[in-house]
């Protein structure tokens, strides 16, 4: 188990109004588990992962999370994750010393996954462009790979495509689905049914449903 | 014609020797603002307190390393401590730097046992370089009331060439990146919480030992420390900055600078802002005060830099 939830529950901090933004719920998260969150708007499920990020406190229930694991959680936002005066290979050795893989190949695939998607925007990981030069598509894309390089046991990913275009979002997707692969990492992430073909079919896929309370 | 050679070479000679303290000041501040991202203005104290441990340990006859040894461990001090008011205690970034500063300015008369100490005999180093200038001066000069410094200029700059290599490799280094990621992400999500407080004391520590040896030396040429002199320390090394900052970036047509090119731009900084007050003072404006001169330097500066490039002349 990386993530236990257990009868989680939330409210604004407000004096005049304490209802709850969501039903209680209770799920574990296993290694190598893919975890949709779905619902409809304004079900609470982007307050669900900031609860799980640690960035809200539940109002009531718990989560547990196992020992030492780690936790990311990347949004719409995912672009705030760089330093504009860095460049891109700098930003890569923030994770990583070296982009290389691991004795018995493991990371293989991940790494030539990392290094398509960012050919697909004209980038290499060993780049000097200043990250502050690169454009908005290209920037999400560095993001992303770059967090991706290293090693998270928890994916927290709410709408964090928004803004890339199809195949951009089919590229991180097959991404998402080889760093799962290779670091037996959980995920869970925020369901619209628009854009569900292009989610990788490995691994256990269970489907959490929200509902307002 | 050896008028004008002297003129020039007394306008080299006063711009370099002026720029000697300061280079370590503005190298500071380019750790702590635009490396680290916090608008540390403990600055003004560590350079005090650097400037003041300097004083003490001179006169009690410690060697020349040591005592600028002992002035950089005072702003480490001072670095470190604000990072601990603002990580620990939960104090904003400004407010800490603030605090810390008047702490620091407060001690220095404590510590020096008087608000001014006069250092009329230096190390016996000092002595062996203002011998030999007065020496280089006469042979050069002949006998007339003009002194130039070269040995003391050629001492300084290897120990601040020293300093900047140093400054270059650690921020280069993975080490580096992980600092100025943490000073300039929005979220700096790729660094663990519990890493952030020591990243961000070792930061300031860097930068502030930096500005208590500028303080250190700018004690050394004036002759002595008193608790005033610091005051200003942050708004100098901000022009220098802000100045060579500008300038590279216009030469290099670019928003952003490296670790290399950022280290150069405290270099150019520091030479066009002494070359600039030296020049003011040679046209006859002694009566300006320096800091009022930096003040309408860092406003031309930032005007230049806002107007060639307003998507990264942001301090914060």
């Amino acid at each position: 188990m990386l993530l236990a939830v257990e009868n989680v529950a939330y409210s604004y901090p407000s004096v005049l109004n304490r209802e709850l933004v969501f039903k209680p719920l209770s799920f574990t998260l296993r290694p190598g588990e893919l975890l949709c969150l779905s619902g409809r708007n304004g079900a609470g499920k982007s307050t669900l992962l900031k609860i799980l990020s640690g960035e809200l406190t539940p109002t009531q229930g718990r989560v547990l999370t196992a020992e030492g694991a780690t936790t990311i959680y990347l949004n719409q936002t995912i672009t705030d994750f760089l330093a504009e005066g860095l460049t891109v290979r700098e930003q890569f050795r923030l994770v990583n010393d070296r982009l290389v893989a691991n004795s018995d190949g493991r990371l293989a695939p991940l790494i030539v996954q990392i290094q398509h998607v960012l050919s697909s925007v004209g980038l290499r990981e060993d780049s000097d462009t200043f990250l502050g030069e690169l454009s908005g598509g290209q920037k999400q894309i560095v993001a992303l790979a770059s967090v991706l390089s290293g090693r998270f046991d928890v994916l927290l990913l709410d709408e964090f495509q928004a803004h890339m275009d199809s195949l951009v979002r089919k590229l991180t997707w097959d991404l998402v689905g080889k760093y799962m692969s290779a670091h037996n990492s959980g995920i869970i992430f925020v369901d619209h049914a628009d854009k569900i073909e292009d989610i990788p079919k490995d691994g256990i896929m269970t489907n959490v449903y929200m509902e307002r309370a | 014609m050896l008028e004008v050679a002297l003129y020039l070479g007394g306008l080299v000679d006063h711009t370099l020797y002026n720029s000697l303290g300061y280079i370590l000041v503005a190298l500071g501040v380019l750790i702590c603002i635009r490396f680290m991202g916090f608008p540390d203005l403990t600055a003004d104290g560590s350079f005090t307190l650097g400037a003041c441990g300097y004083a003490v340990a001179i006169k009690a006859h410690v060697p020349l390393p040591l005592a600028l040894g002992a002035a950089c461990i005072l702003g480490v001090m001072a670095g470190t401590a604000t990072a601990f008011v603002n990580q620990f205690l939960k104090v904003g970034k400004i407010i800490s730097s603030i605090l810390v500063m008047i702490v620091a300015v407060t001690i220095t008369p404590y510590l020096a046992g008087n608000s001014t100490l006069g250092l009329l005999v230096s190390s016996p180093l000092i002595n062996q370089m203002n011998t030999m200038d007065i020496a280089l001066s006469k042979a050069l000069l002949g006998g007339g009331q003009l002194t130039a410094h070269p040995t003391m200029i050629l001492f300084f700059m290897a120990f601040t060439a020293v300093l900047i290599m140093a400054s270059g490799y650690m921020f280069k280094s993975r080490l580096g990146i992980r600092m100025r990621y943490l000073g300039s992400a929005p979220v700096p999500g790729l660094i663990a919480a519990s890493a952030r407080k020591l990243l961000l004391a070792a930061g300031l520590a860097t930068g502030n030992g930096m500005i208590a040896m500028g303080g250190a030396v700018e004690a050394e040429r004036n002759g002595g420390f008193s608790s005033g002199m610091g005051l200003g320390a942050l708004l100098i090394g901000l022009t220098i900055l802000v100045l060579g900052e500008g300038l590279m970036k216009i030469r290099l047509r670019r928003d952003f600078l490296s670790v290399n090119e950022s280290l150069l731009a405290v270099v150019v900084g520091v030479c066009v802002y002494s070359l600039g007050v030296q020049l003011v003072l040679s046209a006859g404006f002694y009566f300006v005060d320096v800091r009022l001169l930096s003040t309408i330097f860092l406003l031309g500066a930032l005007t230049m830099s806002s107007y060639f490039h307003p998507n990264s002349t942001k301090l914060f």
